[in-house]
């Protein structure tokens, strides 16, 4: 099975592929911890999401919650189609 | 993951039992179209279905339920009325919503394409002017009798809810086809920090303001598939002040002819009745896996068997303390083991309820009319003996239609009414359960089952028999009279077949004619459970048998002057002839002749029978065994149990020692026995 989360230490930039489910959700919260732990983290990279169900809006919400450095917010990027969508239909506005 | 398929699971009885519901309903509305009740219900069954099926996406299940749907809420808008053609297409295109809810993948649904595009077709002209636009919302409106108003739909979601493949998205989604999602809130309130996380827990809640003409139940019954992981809560915000575009250009008929202000508060208390209706609903059911009662039931066997050598023990112990406490173990047993057979007791109404189908399937395809009449449907019986009673119940229930009724000209020949009737009958009876299946039609000719019987060589040209012997001819193998052949029945194999399925549930069928309705009459006698029961135990020479408590009617000594003429088949009780059964005589057992011997009197089917012992001991709680295959041709025994003391005990089978006692008693009268069934004169 391919990997969910990418994360190249050099942009600090965590890649989404594939779909982000409940069937993922355990991969992708430990791949979040580890990149988190590694302080490199900066974005996350949402184009490359097809699927997005509860688990993985519950993943993108508290991704957008994390600080780096002195209060800097991890932001989320590129969003794709399907993550749009599921945030419009939780009611969250996406801001860029 | 599991979950999803636990889910499924669910989603799949649900919609079997929606199904079954809505069968019952259709033929329900053919005699009582008119009720509204009748109409919502139907409706509610399929958009459940196709509300469930929408979650999983299933989009076969959902475009072709949303077709009928479309159907049924013209129907209950009372733009259409339902025909004959119309409910025959909608029980098939319900045949055809079964196919599809047990095919788990869109992509495997393609093979039954073919047969739902017919469908779709024969309903095209039923069909609203929408026309094909399927499982969009712009047609999904499927309350359109109400004004749309605003409403607040509090959603708690259990923290298990995305471990069972119950994603709160797919809800809000399907939310939208109700009505216009106008916002949505996502409360985070408990998203912990990542650390803290569990990613397959569930933190999120949601509040979600829906204008819809929707009432309550159906934005409730959208969570009914996950009503233990989501909790809902409804509110009804002010009214929108326009009436629903839909509402208006329908056309005025008793039951919505009402005005806007007076539907609400109906809907309202309708929704409070219903509501109440699945609370006590849900307090009545819950599933279980039907082997895990088994499995409890047979453990409860042994635990009876081992109470009794408890019993036995302590008896012979003659400790008074350890007495007291086996007794009181025994009671407690006892009421353990009636409870958790009362588990497995299910009315036999619902076996009697497919029949409706049955019955009206074959009716038309032998063109007769015929009405199913169904009474004792809440006799309860043990679910293990309802499953096997399907079968033989079919077979007869279509040979009642098919040879039974006569055809309508050959009735209004005879001055009977045009449309036949056929009676399904079930009550209990001395520790069995009867099952009748009747007919109104002509009976049975005793001369043309005598002459079949000859020609086909099952009976002797000389033999005499009694019009009981003559029916019973009907359940040997290879034994018809019809000329005819129908694709029904008639082919000459069954009613043997019929039999020994009965016989293999430790029951019995027999042939009234003139039957109840004035036709003929079978008659399915079946011990209610096949597990356990309460035996009355009683040695001869050194054996033990036990007979079935509830056939007991009293015990009595055989006093001396009785016991002089050994060859004497009966006594004289309070002026009552009672045969006798010499148990000694009849299992051919060695020993001496005890001087005090007793008589067990049994009951069965309305015939008593006095059975002779030599020692009465008492009751007990008798789990029963099967008697191995070798024993199979052994007549009189239904089966084993084990002894407390770890001996085996047999099992009197007293129909059959009371049917063989009751032949060679005919048999005796007349001089000589028939011929028609030697096993049975054999003894």
């Amino acid at each position: 099975m391919k990997d969910t989360l990418r994360f190249s230490p050099e942009s600090g930039c965590l890649a989404v592929v594939g779909e982000l489910t409940i069937y993922q959700a355990k991969a992708a919260a430990e791949g979040l911890r580890s990149a988190f732990a590694s302080g490199q983290l900066r974005h996350v990279d949402l184009a490359a999401v097809t699927e997005l169900d509860a688990a993985g809006l519950q993943w993108l919400l508290v991704a957008a919650r994390l600080t780096v450095n002195d209060g800097e917010p991890v932001t989320l990027t590129n969003h794709s189609e399907p993550v749009c969508d599921a945030l419009a239909l939780a009611g969250i506005e996406v801001s860029s | 993951m599991t979950t999803m398929a636990t889910a499924l699971q669910t989603f799949l009885d649900e919609s079997r039992e929606l199904l079954s519901d809505m069968e019952l309903l259709l033929l329900a509305m053919e005699s009582r179209s008119g009720e509204p009740e009748l109409q919502n219900a139907l409706f509610r069954c399929v958009h459940t279905i196709k509300g469930s099926a929408g979650m999983f996406g299933l989009d076969h299940v959902v475009d072709f339920t949303h077709v009928v749907e479309n159907v049924l809420d013209r129907l209950r808008a009372g733009e259409i009325a339902l025909s004959r053609d119309l409910a025959n297409l909608l029980l098939r295109c319900r045949d055809h919503i079964s196919l599809l809810v047990e095919v788990p993948e869109p992509s495997e649904a393609a093979a039954l394409q073919p047969g739902g595009v017919v469908l779709l077709a024969g309903l095209e002209p039923f069909h609203s002017c929408a026309g094909s636009s399927h499982a969009q919302t712009d047609s999904t409106e499927p309350v359109a009798a109400e004004a749309s108003r605003k409403c607040r739909i509090d959603i708690r979601i259990h923290a298990d809810a995305l471990r069972h493949g119950m994603d709160p998205l797919g809800f809000i989604r399907f939310l939208g086809t109700l009505g216009d999602v106008a916002a949505v809130r996502t409360l985070e309130e408990k998203l912990p920090v990542l650390g803290d996380m569990d990613p397959e827990t569930c933190y999120l809640d949601f509040e979600i303001d829906l204008v819809t003409s929707a009432d309550r139940i159906a934005i409730e019954n959208i969570f009914e598939l996950a009503s233990d992981l989501y909790q809902i809560e409804v509110q009804d915000q002010c009214p929108v002040t326009e009436v629903d575009p839909v509402a208006a250009p329908l056309p005025a008929q008793p039951d919505t002819d009402e005005s806007v202000e007076s539907a609400a508060p109906g809907a309202e208390e309708q929704a409070d009745t219903s509501q109440q209706n699945r609370r006590r609903k849900q307090v009545q059911h819950f599933r279980i896996q039907a082997d895990k009662l088994d499995n409890l039931i047979n453990l409860v066997g042994e635990l009876v068997i081992s109470s009794a050598a408890v019993s036995l023990g302590a008896e012979q112990s003659g400790d008074t303390p350890a007495r007291e406490s086996a007794a009181n173990l025994n009671l407690l047993v006892e009421a353990i083991r009636d409870s958790s057979l009362d588990l497995r007791m299910v009315p036999i109404g619902e076996t009697f309820q497919r029949f409706q189908r049955v019955v009206r399937d074959v009716a038309s395809e032998l063109g007769k009319d015929i009405e199913l009449v169904v009474t004792g449907a809440d006799t309860e019986l043990d679910k293990t003996v309802v499953e096997k009673i399907g079968d033989p119940l079919t077979h007869l229930v279509r040979n009642a239609c098919d040879h039974g009724v006569e055809a309508p000209a050959a009735r209004s020949q005879k001055g009977k009414p045009t449309r036949g009737r056929v009676h399904l009958n079930a009550y209990h009876e001395s520790g069995s359960i009867i099952i009748e299946v009747s007919d109104d039609g002509g009976g049975l000719s005793r001369e043309r089952i005598l002459a079949k019987a000859m020609e086909r060589e099952l009976v002797r040209p000389d033999a005499v028999l009694t019009d009981q012997d003559v029916f019973n001819l009907i359940f040997e193998p290879g034994f018809s009279t019809v000329e005819q052949v129908t694709n029904l029945s008639g082919r000459g194999v069954g009613m043997d077949v019929v039999r020994r399925n009965i016989e293999s549930l430790r029951g019995t069928v027999e042939l009234v004619s003139p039957g109840v309705l004035g036709g003929t009459t079978f008659r399915i006698r079946l011990p209610l459970t096949l597990a356990i029961i309460d035996g009355f135990m009683a040695r001869v020479g050194d054996a033990t048998y036990v007979v079935p408590l509830e056939m007991v009617v009293e015990c009595t000594e055989l006093s001396a002057e009785q016991q002089l003429g050994a060859e004497q088949h009966y006594i004289n009780l309070r002026q009552e002839v009672l045969p006798l059964i010499r148990l000694r005589a009849h299992f051919k057992l060695s020993g001496e002749l005890r001087k005090r011997q007793n008589i067990i009197v049994v009951r069965h089917g309305g015939q008593k029978a006095g059975l002779i012992v030599d020692e009465l001991l008492g009751e007990n709680q008798t789990v029963i065994k099967p008697l191995g295959g070798i024993f199979s041709n052994l007549r009189g025994l239904s089966g084993s149990t084990i002894l407390g003391n770890g001996q085996v005990a047999l099992i009197l089978d007293v129909p059959t020692l009371i049917q063989q006692v009751a032949r060679q008693e005919d048999a005796a009268n007349r001089g000589f026995q028939s011929h028609a069934r030697p096993r049975l004169s054999a003894s």
